[in-house]
């Protein structure tokens, strides 16, 4: 019959115990980056990830309207609309968020969600 | 001996049987898992709004595209008020005449006219004339005069609306709005669509009316009014549908008065609410659409048992920030906000 | 050899033992999720059965049993459930079969009861992975099974020490 407890035992368990620590160490670096898409009439033109952002930067995806990016967020910074909602929307920077130029058709939204599949506003 | 030795030959077989069949079960359930599990998300603006849609299962691209051609319909051919020959602008260039529209038309603006009876008016797809006088996010957005506001309020009755299976009658000086209620419609119409097609399940918000479609736990979020790009809870929801009336959507302010675009449809006014937000989960697109505008306007002790009448539950958010729950989403809603309450 | 004359007894032994495997996993089920632990970790328990039959009884059995646990599993609670029971209790039952029947690998019962559990959160893992679509899972959750699996390790080994000589004893005589 075989024992309970050997020596051999140990070594499992602290291999067991590496092994864990070996999975974890990559939660320690990777803070989950911040990607943003843009889409112009439903059509997705650009992917952007936020944290590697050097600099600040500024384009047109569409005539009328003009998007802003620095490090970690995204906005709408021009809107030749009326209302202006986009704009005033401000920056994003969390995932899930989104700020649309209706007008223009023009969607910003960070990718991924925090746990919610949607939302209603 | 003999015996036994078939019995083991057949124990074999039957061992060989068996796992073969097994096999076979574990692969087809494996390919089932992997076919519902791919999916497919797009965002896009339809219906003046943005639409985000995440189909499961295969064929999501092709299925995406369908969903999108019915929205375009809901908005082009149905309700808007603003597209030349939908049904509801034919309906409102002829009052006082039998307009013929198709059955979907007249069964929305039935189910339409059914709540406004029942929260005595306060919700009214006739309320066209004054809404185009706010025009709330629209080109002419103002604060209208008190008697721009009286001389068109008399106009704004439900009651006065005919409506037969194939034909819809609007009084002379009446126009109808659906704003309040198109994007529920829409997903109602969404669901009767996915249901013809391959997809398993799917999450679809017209404008923050949402679709929960097929046996798939979503976690919806409730968006914090105060900071509308966060949400302040969630909701563990499936198969029903979701929607959000709330004075933060679309609103401006003259004369250090804010003004939102929630209108009592027996004042002609903003509604003034202790509420910041109401969402409505029931079993209807359209219901939750007009359940929730209704609940916002008359607030929470009003609504309670309009909301049973239905059966409808509902998160109330109050301007202090307490949040009251109905009983049926009490152990689906979770705070994730904590500068909110949730009152007992 | 003495083992085809007792078909029939050892079949309603197997039964007895399968029921057992059922009824602790559905025991489990009913555990509430604790803080601090994993959501949907389990000790287990039922794994000292395929343990069990996979020392004393046969390969074949202790495989046949896992399957029916796996089968019931997608009865009661569904397709996804039946995968990772599935894939978690085949792995487990491989190792338990090649560790408790090798008469050259020197390790006690908690030490097969780790290897064991480590395996069976390994396919539970890779399965949750693959209908997830993500393998972020890995690093977000792997971690804490691990350790989780040296806690039930230790549990089921010693459950097995235990409960192995009446067992063994039972299983002899049919």
């Amino acid at each position: 019959m075989r024992k309970l407890f050997r020596r051999a035992d140990i070594i499992i368990i602290i291999a067991v115990l590496f092994l864990s620590f070996l999975l974890f160490i990559p939660n320690l670096f990777n803070n989950d980056s911040l990607v943003a898409s843009v889409y112009v009439d439903g059509e997705q033109t650009e992917e952007i990830n936020l944290d590697k952002v050097e600099g600040d930067y500024a384009f047109s995806p569409k005539k009328g309207t003009v998007i802003s990016v620095k490090k970690g967020a995204i906005c709408f910074s021009e809107a030749t609309c009326r209302d202006k909602i986009c704009v005033d929307s401000g920056w994003l920077t969390a995932k899930g968020q989104t700020s649309a130029c209706l007008p223009e058709r023009v969607v910003i939204t960070i990718n991924g969600t925090d746990k919610t599949d949607m939302m209603t506003y | 001996m003999k015996v036994i030795d078939k019995l083991r030959n057949l124990n074999k077989r039957a061992l060989i049987a068996v796992t073969v069949c097994i096999t076979l079960i574990v692969g087809i359930v494996v390919f089932d898992a992997v076919r519902k599990s791919s999916e497919y998300s797009t965002t896009t603006v339809a219906m003046g709004t943005v639409v985000t849609l995440r189909l499961f299962g295969p064929d999501g691209e092709e299925n995406a595209q369908l969903v999108l051609e019915n929205i375009d319909e809901t908005e082009k051919a149905l309700l808007s008020r603003n597209e030349k020959n939908s049904d509801v602008d034919r309906i409102n260039s002829a009052p006082g005449t039998a307009v013929s529209v198709s059955y979907e038309t007249a069964e929305i603006i039935a189910d339409s006219l059914a709540v406004s009876k029942k929260c005595e008016g306060v919700f009214d797809i006739t309320v066209g004339e004054i809404t185009k006088l706010w025009d709330f996010g629209g080109e002419n957005q103002r604060l209208p005069s008190d008697e721009e506001i009286k001389e068109r309020l008399p106009f704004v009755t439900y009651s006065n609306v005919k409506v037969t299976d194939t034909t819809v009658t609007i009084a002379e000086g009446q126009s109808l709005d659906l704003g309040a209620i198109g994007k529920g419609a829409a997903c109602d119409r969404i669901k009767t669509l996915l249901s013809s097609t391959n997809t398993d399940s799917a999450v679809i918000s017209v404008g923050g009316s949402l679709l929960l479609y097929g046996k798939k736990d979503f976690t919806i979020g409730i968006t914090n009014p105060e900071n509308s790009q966060n949400s302040m809870g969630s909701l563990e929801l499936s198969e029903t549908f979701v929607s959000t009336s709330g004075n933060y959507e679309k609103f401006f302010v003259e004369n250090d008065k804010k003004y939102h675009h929630i209108l009592d449809a027996t004042t002609g006014y903003p509604a003034d609410s202790r509420l910041m937000s109401v969402t409505v989960v029931c079993d209807s697109g359209l219901l939750s659409d007009a359940l929730s505008t209704a609940c916002y306007i008359r607030g929470y002790q009003q609504s309670l048992e309009l909301l049973s009448q239905y059966n409808a539950q509902a998160v109330f958010i109050f301007k202090d920030k307490t949040v009251r729950i109905t009983d049926g989403l009490k152990d689906k809603f979770t705070l994730t906000d904590e500068s909110f309450v949730v009152a007992e | 050899m003495e083992r085809k004359k007792t078909t029939i007894k050892k079949v309603a032994f197997l039964g007895i033992m399968g029921a057992l495997a059922l009824s602790l996993s559905f025991l489990e089920s009913l555990i509430p999720p604790l803080p601090g632990i994993p959501p949907g970790a389990k000790p287990g328990l039922a794994n000292v059965v395929t343990m069990f039959l996979a020392s004393s009884a046969g390969v074949a059995d202790a495989f046949g049993i896992t399957i029916i646990k796996a089968v019931f599993a997608g009865i009661t609670r569904g397709t996804t459930a039946m995968l990772m029971s599935a894939a978690g209790g085949l792995l487990s039952t491989l190792a338990a079969c090649i560790l408790l029947r090798s008469k050259k690998i020197k390790l006690g019962y908690i030490g097969i009861g780790i290897i064991c559990a480590v395996c069976h959160n390994i396919g539970q893992l890779t399965i949750a992975c693959f209908l997830s679509g993500t393998w972020a899972l890995v690093t977000g959750y792997g971690p804490f099974l691990m350790l989780f699996a040296v806690a039930t390790g230790f549990v089921t080994g010693t459950t097995l020490k235990l409960v192995l000589p009446a067992l063994e004893k039972t299983f002899n005589r049919l």
